[in-house]
C-alpha cells in the first residue's frame, strides 16, 4: 500500500513560496488518512456484525428446526448402543430346584376382526365356526355385519388353526402376536403354580398377569425386567413332585377319600420339596372358582395350605415335647389314663381303653387322649398357647403364596381348660398340614423354629429355639416307637427308619359337633429317624379302609399305608440310600439317665 | 507460506469432510448390522424357547410313566425302589476269592514275598472282611468276630441289592 506522505516536499515547497502555512497541508493530509481509517474499521465492524447475526441465527435455526422435527416426527425405539444381556420375554420362566421347567412361555397369536374391511362377512363366519366349533356362526355373522368395527374373536390360537384362518383369505381377519403362559407338566404342582391370565390387551400385545399362586405372588418379580430373564427356581423337585401325587392319588382312590394332601419339607432349610392337594386341575386351563357351595369343594382350593384341619393326636407331639422341654415329666413318668375322664359335663374317652395308668411313651406310642390331656393340664393354657404360638400353630403360614393368608388357623374363642385339654390331643384348633409340617420340623430338627418356604435356599435356617435339642432328641426316639410297636406299624419303610404321629379326627359339623363316620386322617412323618431330613405329612379327606368286613377309617390303616408307600418311592429319589438305623435307641438310654 | 498454509486446512477439511462422512454411513450400517443380529437373536431366543418347552413337554413325568408302562414288555422299567439304590462298598467283589487261612500262608508276616506285592494282596483280603463303611458303628465291632472272611451278605437291603445284582442279565 503506497501511504501518502503528510508533509509533501513539492507542496510544502510551493507553499512557503506562497507564504502560506505548510501545516495545514500536514492537516488536511492527516484528515483524509483518518478518514480512510475510519471507513476501512468501519466496514470491518459491519462485517463482523453481519458474520455475528448469521451465526446466531444459523444457531438458532438449527435448533428451532431440531425441535420442529423431534415435535413432528413419530417416536422411535430408541438405539441402545451395546447390547443387552439378553432379550428378555415378557415374563421369566419357573423353574424347579434342578432347572426344570415349571412354566414358561409360548408366542402364539390373537385373531380379532375389522367388519369394515371384510369382504364376505357371512361366508367368513361359517368358516370360522368351522374351525372353532365353539363359535357360534350366527351370532359371529351378526357381529361381522353389525356396526362394529372391531371385535375379538380368539384370545389364543395354534399355529394350525392360524393356517386355517390364513385360508379363509378375508382381509378383515387379522392377527395380533401374543405371548402365552404355557404349563408343559399340566396339572402337575398346580396348587402352587397357580395360573396366568391377559390382563390389558392391545392388538400388537398383551400382558401376562399371574392369576394364583406364585404366579401372583411373584407377579412384579417374574415381569420384572431388571432380572434380565433370569427363572425363578423354586424348591420343588419334578420328579419327587410327581411321585408324590401319583402315590397320593393312587392312595385316595384306594382309600375312597373325597381329598387329600401331603407336604414334604426339609427340615433344615424350610424347603418346599414337594407339596400336593388332591384333587387338582390343570392350571393351562384354570377352571372358574365356584360361586355356590364350599370353596373348599373346588379344585381350586389348596387342602395343604388353605385347608385348615383339626389334625386330631398328631398335636400329642407337642404336649409330649412341652411337657418333656419344661422338666415335668420323663419318658418313663407314669400318667392316668383311665377312660373316659370326666371333665364338667364332658367326656374325654380314648379308641380303646388302654388300662389305668400309662408311661408317658406309651401315652403317644398307643395315642391316649386321656393321658395327653392330663399331661396338658399339668403345662396349663397359657404356657402351652405361647409354645403352639412359637411354633407358628396360631397365624397363617408365610409360604410365597397369594393363598397363605387365606389358610388361617381356627382358634378356641377362649382359651379355657378345656379347649386346653382338647387341643393337646388335636381338637379345638385348625391348622393346615403346613403348619403341621413345619412345627414337626422345628421340633425334630433339634428344636429351632423353621419357616416354610417355596424358593430354593441353600441356607439353613438358624430360627429361634423352641425346644432344648436333648428335647429333640427324646421325642424322635418316642416317635419312633409309635412306628414300631404303635399305632403307624404300616409305616414302617425298611431302610429308612420312619417316625411319626398318626392323628384320626371326626369332621366337625357345619351345624355344630362332629360326624361319626367322616374324619381327617393324618400321618405326620419324619425320616430317617436318628438323623432326620426330611418331614412329610399326608392327609386324607373321609377316607374309609374296606378292605376287610368292618369300614376301618382310623390312620394307622389309611393314611400311614400311603404314607409309606411314599417314602418308599421318594427316598431314593431324594438321594437318600437305605441304611441300616443304630440298633439302640441313644434318646431312650440318655433320658433315663 | 501463507498460500500453502491455506491449501493444506482447505485439504484437511476436504479429508476430514470425506472421513466423518464415512464414518457416519459406515455406523449407519454398523447399527443396521446390529438390529438385525438382535432380532435374529430375539427370533433364535424365541425358538430355544418353543423346544424347551417343547422338550419340556415330551419329558413330563405323566408321559413317560405311560410310556414306560406302555413299553413295559420290552424295557421292564419300574419305578426307582430303595433296594436298588446302594453303595458301591456294599458290593463284596466276586474276585475276590478268600483262601484259607490255614493253608495258604499270610503274605504279609511271609518275609519270602516280594516286597511289591506284600502291600497289595493283605489290602484285597481286608477290604472283604470289613462290613461296608456306610454301617454303625456298633455293628462293625460286632461283625468280623462271628462271620467268616468271605463276607456273605448280612443285612436284608445288601441281600436284596446283590440277587438284583445277579438277576440282572
Amino acid at each position: 500500500m503506497i501511504r501518502t506522505p503528510l508533509r509533501p516536499l513539492a507542496r510544502i515547497l510551493s507553499a512557503r513560496a506562497k507564504g502560506e502555512n505548510p501545516d495545514a497541508i500536514e492537516q488536511s493530509n492527516r484528515r483524509d488518512r483518518h478518514e480512510v481509517m475510519r471507513d476501512r474499521s468501519r466496514a470491518k465492524a459491519e462485517g463482523r456484525l453481519i458474520l455475528l447475526g448469521l451465526s446466531f441465527a444459523l444457531g438458532f435455526g438449527a435448533i428451532g428446526l431440531r425441535m420442529g422435527m423431534t415435535a413432528a416426527a413419530a417416536p422411535s425405539e430408541p438405539q441402545a448402543s451395546m447390547s443387552g444381556p439378553t432379550i428378555a420375554a415378557q415374563r421369566a420362566d419357573i423353574v424347579d430346584r434342578k432347572g426344570r421347567i415349571l412354566a414358561t412361555n409360548l408366542v402364539t397369536h390373537a385373531l380379532y376382526a375389522q367388519p369394515k374391511l371384510m369382504v364376505d362377512p357371512v361366508g367368513a363366519a361359517k368358516k370360522l365356526a368351522a374351525i372353532f366349533p365353539d363359535l357360534d356362526a350366527d351370532q359371529l355373522a351378526k357381529d361381522f355385519t353389525g356396526a362394529r368395527k372391531f371385535l375379538w374373536i380368539k384370545r389364543k390360537i395354534s399355529p394350525e388353526q392360524m393356517q386355517a384362518v390364513h385360508e379363509i383369505g378375508d382381509p378383515g381377519l387379522l392377527f395380533g402376536p401374543r405371548e402365552m403362559r404355557l404349563y408343559p407338566n399340566g396339572a402337575l404342582a398346580s396348587h402352587i403354580l397357580g395360573g396366568a391370565s391377559f390382563g390389558r390387551e392391545g392388538v400388537d400385545s398383551a400382558e401376562v398377569i399371574g392369576t394364583a399362586g406364585i404366579e401372583k405372588s411373584y407377579d412384579s418379580w417374574l415381569r420384572d425386567p431388571a432380572n434380565g430373564g433370569a427363572p425363578l427356581t423354586l424348591s420343588l423337585d419334578l420328579t419327587v413332585q410327581s411321585t408324590v401325587e401319583e402315590v397320593l392319588a393312587g392312595g385316595m382312590k384306594l382309600m375312597n377319600a373325597k381329598g387329600a394332601a401331603a407336604v414334604l419339607m426339609d427340615i433344615h432349610t424350610g424347603e418346599i420339596v414337594s407339596m400336593a392337594s388332591l384333587p387338582d386341575f390343570d392350571p393351562n386351563d384354570r377352571p372358574q372358582p365356584l360361586l355356590k357351595g364350599s370353596p373348599s369343594d373346588s379344585p381350586l382350593f389348596n387342602r395343604a395350605v388353605q385347608g385348615v384341619y383339626e389334625l386330631g393326636s398328631t398335636y400329642k407331639l407337642f404336649a409330649l415335647a412341652q411337657s418333656l422341654d419344661l422338666g415335668l415329666v420323663t419318658p418313663q413318668t407314669i400318667v392316668d389314663s383311665r377312660s373316659p375322664m370326666i371333665w364338667g359335663r364332658f367326656k374325654i374317652r380314648d379308641f380303646h381303653n388302654y388300662g389305668p395308668r400309662l408311661s408317658v411313651t406309651d401315652v403317644i406310642v398307643k395315642s391316649s387322649n386321656v393321658g395327653t390331656a392330663h399331661i396338658a393340664q399339668m403345662i396349663g393354657g397359657d404356657r402351652q398357647k405361647a409354645f403352639l404360638g412359637s411354633l407358628g400353630l396360631l397365624e397363617p403360614t408365610p409360604v410365597e403364596l397369594i393363598e397363605a393368608p387365606t389358610g388361617k388357623p381356627l382358634l378356641p374363642r377362649k382359651w379355657s381348660e378345656l379347649s386346653t385339654m382338647t387341643i393337646s390331643y388335636g381338637h379345638g384348633l385348625s391348622d393346615s398340614p403346613l403348619h403341621l409340617a413345619a412345627a414337626y420340623a422345628s421340633i425334630v430338627n433339634g428344636g429351632t423354629k423353621v419357616t416354610p418356604t417355596l424358593l430354593k435356599t441353600d441356607r439353613v435356617q438358624q430360627g429361634p429355639r423352641v425346644i432344648s435339642e436333648q428335647t429333640s432328641a427324646t421325642v424322635r426316639g418316642i416317635l419312633r416307637q409309635v412306628v414300631v410297636r404303635g399305632t403307624a406299624s404300616y409305616g414302617d419303610v425298611p431302610g429308612y427308619s420312619v417316625a411319626g404321629k398318626t392323628g384320626t379326627a371326626d369332621k366337625p359339623l357345619p351345624t355344630g359337633g362332629y360326624a361319626k363316620d367322616k374324619v381327617i386322617a393324618t400321618f405326620a412323618s419324619f425320616f430317617p429317624s436318628y438323623a432326620p431330613k426330611y418331614v412329610l405329612i399326608v392327609t386324607l379327606d373321609e377316607p374309609v379302609e374296606t378292605g376287610s368286613t368292618e369300614a376301618r377309617r382310623t390312620a394307622g390303616w389309611t393314611a400311614v399305608p400311603v404314607a409309606a408307600e411314599m417314602i418308599r418311592r421318594i427316598g431314593p429319589l431324594l438321594g437318600l440310600r437305605p441304611e441300616v438305623e443304630p440298633p439302640a435307641d441313644p434318646a431312650l438310654t440318655l433320658a433315663s439317665n | 507460506m501463507r498460500n500453502l498454509f491455506f491449501v493444506l486446512s482447505a485439504a484437511l477439511i476436504v479429508g476430514l469432510a470425506f472421513w466423518a462422512y464415512r464414518e457416519n454411513y459406515r455406523t449407519q450400517g454398523e447399527v443396521a448390522e446390529l438390529r438385525a443380529l438382535q432380532n435374529e437373536i430375539g427370533q433364535l431366543k424365541e425358538g430355544l424357547g418353543v423346544l424347551d418347552a417343547e422338550w419340556a413337554y415330551l419329558n413330563r413325568p405323566d408321559r413317560l410313566r405311560e410310556l414306560a408302562d406302555a413299553n413295559f414288555a420290552r424295557l421292564k422299567l419300574l419305578p426307582l425302589a430303595p433296594e436298588q439304590f446302594g453303595d458301591v462298598a456294599q458290593v463284596p467283589y466276586p474276585s475276590v476269592t478268600t483262601p484259607d487261612p490255614a493253608a495258604t500262608p499270610d503274605p504279609a508276616t511271609d518275609p519270602a514275598t516280594d516286597g511289591t506285592a506284600a502291600p497289595a494282596a493283605p489290602a484285597l483280603t481286608a477290604e472283604a472282611a470289613p462290613p461296608p463303611p456306610t454301617e454303625p458303628a456298633k455293628k462293625t465291632a460286632k461283625k468280623p468276630a462271628k462271620k467268616p472272611a468271605d463276607a456273605a451278605p448280612v443285612d436284608p437291603i445288601l441281600a436284596a441289592t446283590i440277587a438284583a445284582l445277579e438277576n440282572t442279565p
